[in-house]
């Protein structure tokens, strides 16, 4: 048994309320980000300047919208809550994630293609390659695995809100509500301008924030005392992602390398960057050097989670089945991804709490208005204008991007209220994501570099995609999964449930064997591949 | 790899991710701020175009 260190033996001295000061600095930065949706507003004179910001993003404001937007509240708590429950071993995903941007930078694998194509949208590439119809589904299972995948983020911001200030659990839907309102608000006057605007704001905010809340956990807690409590607290497991124990193993680390590469390389927000660069010099030195934020991202929450475990397990809580706490002195049983939230509350001085609450909602705000943007602007484009051509004109394209930020947010608050995840956040965001990047990345992946791609097998491909489902709790259930025993290789955290990482990587495989048998079996007519091409470039 | 290397290995990871994030957050931060200047430039001047 490890003891706690006698600086944070005593809970109660720890506890600091969030003071006027730290509201004062939240409400400055709040007002100020409605200030810029206005300003943006006034620069927004086209599709192209809502949509991609006029294709004018130079390579360091790259990397800053595109770590503003990738490096969200969602992900801080969702990394955080790995870190929380697996230990030193849930690092694994930063590293990976770090090293398959690294590769994207430096091969160019798709995103060069993509920008090449100087389309504005992924579907829209489909049309290019293949036809119409190809785009039409794509863009339809894109919006679908994508806004099914911002589901939880409403409510996991404000689960962040409401855990840091101490307000009452009730609250939270008052939170929601108040966070979606000003997130589209800024989001519908001002589009990517606003964007980018808001993720330069938030990368230097947080990139400091985040730094130095690392440093301020080791130099408060030391990193051989947190090795030491884990270690006791959590077993040898805890250290080795690939150890049966750890609660991740091969598999799991094999589905990361998938997800390391299309969260960069095929997810839409991410993408949006780099077709909103200047050239593709631009967009290869942006993921070079985007790899150290896309490692970041992950690693420093982790961190931060297996720090908060150890201040809460030096506090003298208790933990429960599934990484639950009970604090020290209360009944309430608080879900693992309040864990960060609460240290932060317990950790830092009255103002510091303040300026790194802000920097979070600035995290918050920043993924919203990218997603937001991302999936109206895709079902606009790539689904209302080529099934209407009446409601293709740029103007209509805008006035039904709009009309969609609005009532996707809506739907995220609804989602928000109704879901009670039965798996971690970051799984759940796999599975989801999957319903459209594991059709997506052999779609594109083949579009681009193989030349006998046919369009039946590009649509198979993409509904093969939509298996990923399977993946959610729910879904298992509803379709009587649950219940056999599917052994320790196939079900690792033992619920009754498949792994959500082996559909994962089940349903890429299935795509791409589709992809291969209907190109090969189904091969494009080069009369009509021809006119696909002529009508696409009109 | 044992336990101690895991350990090893996860700090030594950890402070030169954070020592390579500080240098570049310095560099985005300066050179983002021109690039915002570019970029509304560009936007005033009608630059994109709607391809």
């Amino acid at each position: 048994m490890v003891p706690p260190l006698p600086a944070l033996a005593s809970f109660a001295e720890l506890t600091s309320s969030f003071s006027n000061v730290d509201t004062a600095i939240v409400v400055i930065y709040l007002l100020a980000s409605v200030a810029i949706g206005l300003l943006a507003n006034r620069f927004i004179t086209g599709l192209t300047g809502y949509l991609v910001a006029g294709r004018s993003l130079g390579t360091a404001l790259s990397i800053a919208t595109m770590t503003g937007s990738e490096l969200g509240l969602i992900t801080v708590m969702y990394q955080a809550q790995k870190g929380f429950t697996g230990g030193f071993a849930a690092l694994h995903i930063g590293l990976i994630a770090g090293a398959a941007t690294l590769f994207v930078g430096l091969s160019g694998f798709i995103v060069v293609g993509l920008r090449r194509a100087r389309v504005m949208t992924i579907p829209e590439y489909y049309e290019q390659r293949f036809d119409k119809h190809t785009r039409v589904l794509g863009g339809t299972f894109l919006a679908l695995g994508g806004i099914l995948n911002m589901g939880l983020f409403l409510r996991v911001g404000s689960q962040f809100v409401v855990g840091v200030t101490g307000l009452d659990g009730t609250m939270l839907t008052v939170v929601m509500v108040a966070l979606l309102a000003l997130v589209l608000f800024y989001t519908v006057m001002g589009g990517m301008v606003s964007v980018v605007l808001t993720d330069y704001v938030q990368f230097c905010v947080l990139s400091i924030g985040l730094i130095a809340m690392v440093v301020l956990a080791i130099s408060n807690l030391g990193f051989d005392h947190i090795v030491e409590v884990m270690r006791a607290e959590r077993g040898d497991a805890s250290f080795d992602p690939l150890h049966a124990g750890s609660g991740f193993g091969p598999g799991y680390v094999a589905w990361m390398g998938v997800l390391g590469l299309v969260s960069c390389a095929i997810w839409p927000t991410a993408v949006t960057r780099a077709l909103a660069s200047r050239d593709e010099g631009v967009v290869r030195k942006q993921f070079t050097f985007s790899s150290i934020s896309f490692m970041i991202r992950f690693l420093l929450p982790c961190f931060l989670g297996i720090a908060a475990f150890v201040f809460l397990f030096d506090a003298g809580a208790t933990f429960l089945e599934g990484g639950a706490f009970v604090l020290p002195g209360g009944t309430a049983e608080n879900e693992s991804i309040l864990g960060l939230p609460v240290f932060f509350r317990e950790l830092l001085p009255i103002g510091v709490l303040g300026l790194l609450t802000a920097a979070m909602l600035a995290a918050f705000m920043s993924t919203h208005d990218s997603y937001l943007l991302c999936w109206a602007s895709v079902i606009a484009r790539d689904i209302i204008a080529p099934l209407k051509p009446s409601q293709s004109s740029d103007d209509r394209q805008l006035w039904w991007t709009r009309v969609f930020i609005v009532l996707i947010g809506l739907y995220v608050l609804y989602w928000g209220i109704v879901y009670e995840p039965s798996q971690d956040v970051w799984d759940y965001l796999g599975v989801t994501g999957a319903i459209y990047f594991t059709g997506a990345i052999v779609v594109l992946g083949c579009g681009l570099y193989w030349k006998r791609a046919s369009r039946m097998g590009a649509r198979a491909a993409l509904w093969a995609g939509l298996s990923a489902i399977v993946g959610l709790g729910p879904v298992q259930e509803a379709l009587g999964m649950t219940g056999p025993n599917w052994g320790t290789f196939l079900d690792g955290d033992g619920n009754g449930n498949l792994d959500a990482h082996w559909i994962g990587l089940g349903t890429l495989a299935f795509a791409i064997i589709v992809m291969i048998a209907g190109s090969l079996l189904f091969p494009d007519d080069p009369d009509s591949t021809l006119s696909a091409e002529t009508e696409a470039t009109r | 790899m044992s336990t101690e290397t895991w350990i090893t290995f996860w700090q030594v990871v950890l402070y030169g991710a954070i020592a390579a994030f500080a240098v570049l957050s310095v560099w985005v931060i300066i050179a983002g701020f021109g690039d915002i200047k570019r970029m509304f430039a560009d936007l005033g001047g009608g630059a994109g175009s709607d391809d």
